[in-house]
């Protein structure tokens, strides 16, 4: 186990530093000269002189590699310098605004659970019965119902209509909740076809044929076997989708009005503030793969099989 | 190919994905109005015969937004599909044939890619080089290549292991003559359904970006930015939150059954060129 | 019905409603203490018979008629949960394919102690110790480890002996054996054999044992029934079998087990 764990780390170290490439490599390949944005951002009317002075304090005048290994040094140090809209450091905006997200995608991440795995579970028992079908064809739906469309009409049914969810006013509970229901959504459909499918697929196994041939009843032959093993896929699946959770928070908070994080860094993108760009990307990405391995890791202790040296 | 006739997922699924592209691609022949002009006189006009589904908040006709916005939402999401086709399948087969370095190369590449959730890396990539279609569609491409990069490899990967091969490489047969002839036909009808399905999923995701505002220069009638417009005038006006809504979720539902449709039909028979 | 027959199977039909092999009007009987060997090649129909008498078929996609009466119980009709006190219990199951039979994500304790709880409402801990026990008749005396162990971590041949030791966990009349050699080793399958012929001695069940290998059949068995296409070719003691087959099949598998001359077959028959 602290084998898997060190190499994921260290995969983890070279594609944070294929990240910090990446965004480097943007940063300096677009065509607005950073230091004339930054200028124009401060005032107006900027004049060359104080272009110039700006192009030396934050660095832009020196060479490539020189300015790549000064970020790299501050990445480090999270320290991405300061957002060109506030003026505060960028990391520390970020995560000023992170807790209303991580309280939808929590919330959201119960929700998860508590529709798919019933729902995987009813109709894996019940295949071919309508009401398997009727879990099919809703979770169809909810992989191909766009979000913000979903966000929409919630707004107008719950919001308007029938006036249960303020839409005015910021981060009330209840709309957290319908935000909460609205991001989950897809997840619940597509979660809930990959348990049914793997528990219908475990169930032709030769464990299951064992276990009826000892005298293992239908109850326990689900639990203790089906359920067991269809677990690890299921959760390295939904430690994933963690992470698309915390990045697809930016629609739903925007039809909300819910003041997070993707609001903030949709903000950000449209107004160009490179330095809580990159603070997002580096800081998304430590949360996607701390959320992946973590999955892995939960999944490997489910089934120790997995840990055999010889699967790749 | 008479299976798939019998298949009612892929029929009913190819017969909408062809109306929609017909309206999109006639959409010119096929829109009574200018889906651009503006005429501010003629706001929030009720539906009649010259304007079928009424007019939006700057006068623009709505039916004719919605049937030009099947260009925007497709055509986009083609291209992006395109674009990944062709750079995926040609790299992804030659790092696994080649093996070693290439193949570190090309996985740590797809890691990078999948290192962050899509929405994550298009935020940040618009951001820096700011916006317009084509940066659009790149920064879609680059944030959906990885993962099927990957699905590339590793259906290669086990085609590779196959008997097939080793027969076809003893009997004196080049590495791009076994990979084009041999490896290819048979790991395509995997692929098309993941692309057929992974249509659906970039649509809806572009709309997402255009929704938000990223990307498309405001005023295109793009069924997500439509949505966008509509958002503001949800008290007065609901119904134009509606059309484009739906629009999306018929689109994104024709290629879902077609493509599931495909996946079941290719698993019970199997349409591959199989030497074995 | 004899007191001491176990087993009895009167014009067991199967048909499957689309592919398998089908089998027409099997009839044998088993006492106590006696093994039939039901040997046939693959397609014949052995591991068919196998699942009709264990309920393991789909009901949905067979039809069945006839009858299996265990100790004068009809349990032919008996499906899932209406077996839940024969199989495990009554009979005790040993199948080929020792690696994929275990649930990879469960320890070897774990299916020691679900086989023992559904039937005995037993401790863990009672389960556990029980089960150590048996491992060391079947000849695997670090039990612990066993225990321990995930089914990943053991040999086939390890794991088919855990599989014996829970077949007679319970004391079963019954216990059926379907291919129990075939996916090892020659050295494991001497030793399976010489196991299962103690496990006869000691706890005296009746027993099915199927295999397409003459040898192995004729190792342990009473009575020998051969099988082709679904239907009883042959059948009868294990003399009368060997010295004088009636029919040009089993002659045929005598001769490629090398078992036509009296002298081989006294040599190779234990």
């Amino acid at each position: 186990m602290w084998k898997f764990l060190c190499r994921r780390v260290i995969h983890l170290i070279t594609v944070l530093i294929g990240i910090s490439l990446l965004s480097f490599v943007l940063a300096n390949i677009s065509a607005v000269d950073p230091a004339e944005a930054y200028a124009r951002r401060v005032s107006k009317t900027a004049s060359e002189e104080m272009v110039e002075q700006y192009r030396e304090e934050l660095g832009f005048n020196q060479s490539i590699p020189e300015q790549y290994w000064n970020w790299l040094k501050n990445v480090v140090r999270l320290d991405f310098g300061n957002s060109y809209i506030t003026g505060r450091p960028a990391m520390q905006d970020l995560l000023s605004v992170m807790p209303m997200t991580l309280i939808l995608s929590g919330l959201s991440c119960i929700l998860i659970i508590a529709g798919a795995v019933p729902l995987g579970i009813l109709a894996a028992f019940k295949e071919g019965k309508w009401v398997d079908k009727l879990v099919m064809g809703l979770s169809f739906v909810s992989i191909s119902v766009p979000g913000y469309f979903l966000g929409l009409l919630c707004l107008l049914v719950f919001g308007i209509y029938l006036r249960l969810m303020p839409i005015v006013g910021h981060n009330h509970p209840i709309t957290l909740l319908f935000a909460s229901l609205v991001l989950s959504f897809p997840m619940v459909g597509a979660l809930a076809r990959i348990l049914r499918s793997l528990l219908l697929e475990n169930q032709r196994s030769e464990y299951v044929v064992y276990a009826k041939a000892r005298g293992i009843g239908r109850r326990r032959v689900m639990t203790n076997h089906l359920l067991r093993n269809a677990a690890p896929s299921c959760i390295v699946m939904y430690g994933q989708n963690i992470g698309y959770l915390l990045a697809g928070t930016a629609i739903v908070e925007t039809i909300f009005s819910i003041s997070g994080l993707g609001q903030y860094a949709l903000n950000a993108a449209v107004n160009r503030d490179f330095p809580v760009i990159n603070a997002y990307i580096v800081l998304m990405a430590l949360c996607f793969v701390v959320c992946n391995v973590t999955a892995e890791v939960c999944g490997r202790l489910l089934n120790p099989s997995l840990n055999r040296e010889d699967r790749a | 190919m008479r299976r798939l006739k019998h298949n009612k997922s892929v029929m009913v699924g190819l017969g909408f994905i062809t109306i929609i592209v017909l309206c999109a691609v006639f959409a010119g022949e096929l829109s009574p109005n200018d889906p651009m002009k503006i005429n501010m006189s003629l706001r929030f006009t009720e539906p009649s015969q010259s304007f079928p589904l009424g007019a939006d908040a700057y006068g623009r006709c709505v039916f004719s937004r919605l049937l030009y916005g099947a260009r925007y939402s497709l055509g986009l999401a083609f291209l992006v599909m395109i674009g990944i086709v062709i750079t995926t399948i040609p790299s992804g087969m030659a790092a696994v044939y080649k093996g070693g370095f290439f193949e570190r190369i090309f996985l740590w590449l797809c890691d990078i890619s999948m290192a962050l959730p899509p929405t994550v890396l298009v935020l940040a990539i618009m951001g820096v080089i700011g916006n317009g279609i084509a940066n659009l569609v790149f920064s879609t491409l680059f944030s959906y290549w990885g993962w099927y990069g990957r699905m590339v490899r590793s259906y290669t990967q086990t085609e590779l292991a196959k008997g097939y091969v080793t027969y076809a490489v003893t009997g004196g047969a080049s590495g791009v003559s076994v990979l084009v002839r041999q490896v290819l036909p048979n790991i395509f009808p995997g692929l098309i359904i993941l692309f057929a399905l992974g249509i659906g999923d970039t649509i809806l995701m572009i709309s997402g970006y255009s929704f938000l505002g990223i990307g498309l220069p405001s005023g295109l009638p793009e069924w997500g930015a439509m949505l966008n417009d509509a958002k503001s005038m949800l008290l007065q006006a609901p119904q134009y939150a509606i059309y484009p809504g739906v629009c999306v979720f018929i689109t994104v539902c024709a290629f879902n059954l077609f493509g599931e449709g495909m996946r079941k039909a290719l698993a019970v028979g199997g349409m591959g060129v199989n030497y074995e | 019905m004899n007191k001491d027959t176990i087993l009895a199977v009167r014009d067991l039909s199967v048909r499957y409603l689309s592919t398998g092999v089908n089998i027409e009007k099997m009839t044998f009987e088993i006492g106590r203490g006696k093994v039939l060997g039901l040997v046939g090649e693959s397609g014949s129909g052995k591991s068919t018979v196998c699942n009709a008498i264990l309920g393991l078929l789909d009901s949905a996609a067979v039809q069945i008629s006839g009858s299996v009466r265990l100790q004068d119980k009809e349990i032919l009709p008996l499906f899932w949960d209406e077996r839940e006190k024969i199989n495990g219990k009554e009979i005790g199951v040993i199948l080929q394919n020792s690696m994929a039979a275990f649930n990879p994500c469960m320890r070897i304790r774990t299916h020691f102690i679900e086989t023992l709880y559904t039937h005995l409402l037993c401790s863990k801990r009672d389960a556990t110790l029980y089960g150590i026990e048996l491992l060391r008749k079947v000849g695997l005396p670090d039990g612990q480890r066993v225990m321990r162990s995930y089914p990943y971590q053991l040999s086939g041949g390890m794991l088919q002996r855990v599989m014996i030791a829970i077949a007679i966990s319970l004391n079963p009349v019954l216990i059926i054996a379907d291919e129990p050699t075939t996916a090892l080793d020659t050295g494991n399958q001497a030793i399976i054999l010489e196991l299962l012929s103690f496990i006869m001695k000691e706890y005296k069940p009746a027993m099915l044992l199927v295999s397409h290998d003459m040898d192995t059949v004729t190792a342990l068995a009473d009575d020998i029934a051969v099988m082709k296409d679904g239907r009883v070719l042959e059948q009868g003691t294990k003399t009368k079998i060997l010295h004088d087959p009636q029919v040009g099949y089993t002659k045929e598998l005598l001769a490629s087990a090398g078992l036509m001359e009296e002298t081989d077959c006294l040599r190779s028959g234990m």
